[in-house]
């Protein structure tokens, strides 16, 4: 049914939650909608395309702000210890094409990193310096640094001390047995919340004595969404700015004020006492702050969004020439420079907040093509292009596949509708038309994905922790390219019939992620009180479980105590003949509220391994075994 | 007395995300009660004194081995001709001429609640242990009377609840029966002509509450 959206008139969207990436093969997961999309026309049209549903109202901004630890601002690679200077870094991550007709958007590299160095280190980011670009730290070459990979590091007793904001990792990170473990060989903690919770309290936690924690934990009173302005942005990379409503209550601060204050105390400690490579903190470049000293939210989007550094010509995309006063803030990123005369602390924020004023703060209500797009609300990066590779959605002479639902459409010597990805004409103009896919360096969609750790081709490859002794699909077990953590605490049991049960986590309704806000609140405790496991009625005649008795769940990391929900609704799986068993628990209870029930949280069970590509844990299948109490 | 407000709950609409449960709590100022997971999502248990609206969940088996799973955001009726007012006889119970809502007063408290029940067809009633008095929903009496809608239609997501004048609720089911009829032939909307509050059901009402279309 799905693949009848394969015709010029009709739009087929995948939209995904979470649970596609919590599997040692989630990215590959991801690619195969990826590749179906491709192969039915479904990208670049009114909707098509592949929707994230993302677990946070602002993980798009927070990735396009650099959360994840292989990129910096705007996706821009992390640099690594063989890229020591600009020019080798530049040089590995610009790509370059013998495609004529492509745009090889990522050709503008060097002009977005130079900006960035540039708002990172203002006047002190020179030419002969780099911009600063040997103050950035270096990653090593290969290594991954996600949550798995520092806890690791934490368990071994390496890293000393710890900022942890806004999120609970011992609650919502797997093998919390040994989260709390490696919680506890820090000195220091400082914790960014509203709420106590089980990381900022980890102390109390499952098989830890408080009296022998020498960790010193520092919880730091966060405002909370409405107690701040600044922006947000969904997974339609829609920006909306936000008012503050209310002051934080009593010492509480937004978290930009936090990491203002630190960034200042540190750039004024360094400057006084020096210290090992005190240059990355004592040049940075830190203009936020209003009259007051306060953080200003508005002065990073500026300069997010970036500025001219000198009063300059430049030509616009006819050619023709415009002039710039130095401190305008850049109009869209086609007039970044990689000479240092402009800044930019994320590129595809450029236009986001300009002369005209914050684009976010719009509010037009206006729909010129009828299609949802509502291009005077808030703000779409890249420069409120609001559906991504649109060009896609016209044949080689810029008629839309389908007239009736056309976000774009090439009309008299200009592109009509979206703002098109990019101002070229169409693919028919053989000498100035370029091929849709700009990103790409030879301007196509890649069915063959290479760059990724796994593939090129997405292939079936168990869980770590399977029910089966061999994958059914090949001779591969698992997935080659997983790095395994080889610590006494991370243990797997894989066909082992101590635990023939698979299992996997998932999120309620009442709760948010792992309930550290929302347990605090009573009407929402009320409604989902405590930890609960679903099971089928066939599994609970079997071992003898009522619906509502008390049961274990337990792997071979940890176990739970929980109240079972016998239901149809969890039917089980018959895999190669065999009657396979699963069960599920939600994640979103924990040790320290409503009660200190050591056992109640579901990340005991789960297994310490990720995604091979993004270390995103295999959350959605592994093995447990479930007795009555 | 037919003119007035009525509320329509489109169950096929529903999620069950239980944000009119909260709204309900949170608008009336009503407390959280100590519950405890009993096998099931719905929580409290039952209405309560100090639970005047609640998301029954029902999941079972059909015939040809389809699982449902239903959600049936249970509150008063607020009956055109109310049952509950039948062993009422001094304002106890009163029933707004403009509006329609059927109102328990602290008068409730002299009441037979045994009595009150039973005249109720949907299991309605609840008692305060301590001092008798009787509760239930009051379709919001205190906002639909300064022009506001419901607290618990203003928070549904899904358009499941509309509140309105009574003529226009019965046509939008009448019309929403119709539609959804042709995807689910057993569905209608309870007791239209008898209640304010109009569940529309996809199926036997049976499978969504043991008192969904009465006793």
């Amino acid at each position: 049914m799905y693949s009848s959206t394969g015709v010029k008139d009709r739009a087929g969207a995948v939209l995904y939650a979470l649970g596609w990436t919590h599997h040692t093969i989630g990215s590959q997961i991801i690619r195969t909608s990826a590749i179906i999309q491709l192969l039915l026309g479904n990208i670049g049209i009114a909707g098509g395309g592949i929707n994230a549903l993302r677990g946070q109202p602002n993980v798009q901004g927070s990735t396009d702000g650099c959360l994840l630890f292989h990129l910096i601002p705007g996706y821009l690679r992390v640099p690594r210890s063989s890229q020591q200077t600009l020019e080798s870094y530049v040089k590995a991550n610009t790509p370059t094409t013998g495609e004529p007709q492509s745009p090889n958007w990522w050709q503008n590299y060097p002009k977005y990193t130079v900006s960035l160095l540039k708002t990172f280190y203002g006047d002190k980011g020179t030419k002969e310096s780099d911009f600063g670009y040997a103050w950035l730290p270096k990653a090593e070459d290969g290594a991954t640094y996600s949550w798995l990979d520092m806890c690791d590091v934490m368990y071994q007793g390496k890293i000393k001390g710890m900022f942890v904001w806004s999120q609970n990792p011992a609650g919502s990170h797997p093998n919390t047995n040994k989260v709390v473990k490696a919680l506890s060989n820090l000195d220091w903690l400082v914790h960014s919340n509203i709420f106590n919770n089980e990381t900022a309290s980890f102390w109390h936690g499952p098989g830890l004595d408080p009296k022998k924690i020498k960790t010193e934990v520092f919880l730091l009173p966060a405002g909370c969404s409405v107690e701040k302005d600044g922006s947000l942005t969904n997974s339609g990379r829609l920006a909306q700015w936000r008012y503050k409503a209310v002051e934080p209550p009593g010492d509480a601060i937004s978290d930009g004020e936090m990491v203002s204050r630190l960034v200042l105390k540190l750039k004024e400690l360094y400057q006084k006492e020096g210290g090992k490579c005190p240059e990355p903190i004592v040049n940075l470049q830190w203009d936020y702050l209003d009259e007051k000293g306060r953080f200003d939210s508005h002065k990073m989007a500026k300069g997010a969004n970036g500025y001219f550094l000198n009063d300059m010509t430049l030509k616009d995309p006819t050619g023709k020439d415009v002039n710039f006063k130095k401190g305008d803030l850049v109009p869209t990123f086609g007039y970044l420079q990689a000479d240092g005369s402009t800044s930019c602390g994320n590129w595809l924020y450029c236009a986001s907040y300009t002369n005209a004023g914050n684009m976010m703060a719009r509010r037009g209500k206006e729909d010129p093509t009828s299609l949802g797009l509502y291009p005077n609300w808030a703000w779409c990066w890249p420069v409120n292009r609001r559906i991504l590779y649109n060009r896609a959605s016209c044949d080689p002479n810029g008629n839309p596949w389908n007239p009736k639902r056309a976000i774009l459409k090439w009309e008299g010597g200009k592109w009509v509708g979206d703002v098109p990805d990019g101002p070229w004409p169409p693919m028919s103009d053989a000498e100035k038309g370029k091929l849709p896919f700009i990103m790409k360096p030879d301007g196509r969609a890649f069915l063959f994905g290479p760059g990724m750790v796994d593939g090129p081709f997405p292939e079936h490859y168990e869980p770590m922790e399977s029910p089966l002794p061999k994958n059914p699909m090949s001779a591969q077990m698992n997935n080659p390219a997983v790095k395994i953590f080889t610590s006494d605490m991370d243990k797997f049991a894989s066909a082992d019939p101590n635990f023939p049960y698979v299992c996997s986590t998932n999120t309620i309704t009442e709760h948010w992620c792992s309930g550290s806000m929302t347990r605090w609140q009573p009407w929402l405790l009320e409604a989902q009180p405590e930890l609960f496991v679903e099971m089928s009625p066939q599994l609970a005649q079997e071992i003898g479980i009522k619906n509502g008795d008390r049961v274990k769940v337990s792997s071979v990391r940890g176990e739970v105590e929980c109240v079972a929900m016998v239901t149809p609704r969890i039917r089980p799986f018959k895999i190669t003949g065999k009657i396979v068993h699963q069960v599920a628990l939600p994640f979103a209870f924990g040790w320290l509220i409503p009660k200190s029930d050591k056992n109640s949280s579901t990340n005991l069970l789960t297994p310490g391994v990720g995604d091979a590509n993004t270390m995103c844990p295999e959350f959605k299948g592994f093995m447990v075994n479930v007795k009555k109490v | 007395m037919s003119k007035g407000f009525s509320v329509l709950v489109d169950t096929s609409k529903c999620t069950a995300c239980r944000g009119c449960q909260i709204a309900c709590k949170q608008w009336n100022q009503l407390p959280a009660t100590e519950t405890k997971n009993w096998g099931s999502y719905q929580n409290p248990k039952d209405l309560s004194a100090e639970t005047w609206k609640l998301v029954r969940f029902l999941d079972g088996t059909n015939g040809d081995g389809k699982v449902y799973w239903n959600f049936f955001s249970d509150q008063c009726r607020h009956c055109l001709s109310p049952g509950c007012m039948a062993a009422a006889e001094h304002d106890e119970i009163i029933q707004d001429e403009k509006t329609g809502a059927v109102l328990f007063t602290p008068k409730t408290k002299d009441l037979d609640f045994k009595a009150t029940l039973e005249g109720c067809p949907y299991n309605i009633p609840r008692q305060n242990p301590k001092n008798k008095e009787l509760f239930k929903c009051t379709m919001c009496f205190d906002r639909i009377t300064n022009n506001q809608i419901p607290a618990c239609v203003k928070s549904c997501p899904t358009g499941a609840m509309v509140f309105g004048e009574r003529d226009k609720i019965l046509e939008t089911a009448k019309k929403r029966v119709e539609e959804i009829k042709k995807t689910y032939p057993k569905a209608s909307a309870l007791n239209a002509d008898d209640v304010r509050v109009i569940f529309i059901v996809k199926d036997d009402p049976k499978k969504y509450y043991e008192f969904a279309a009465g006793k």
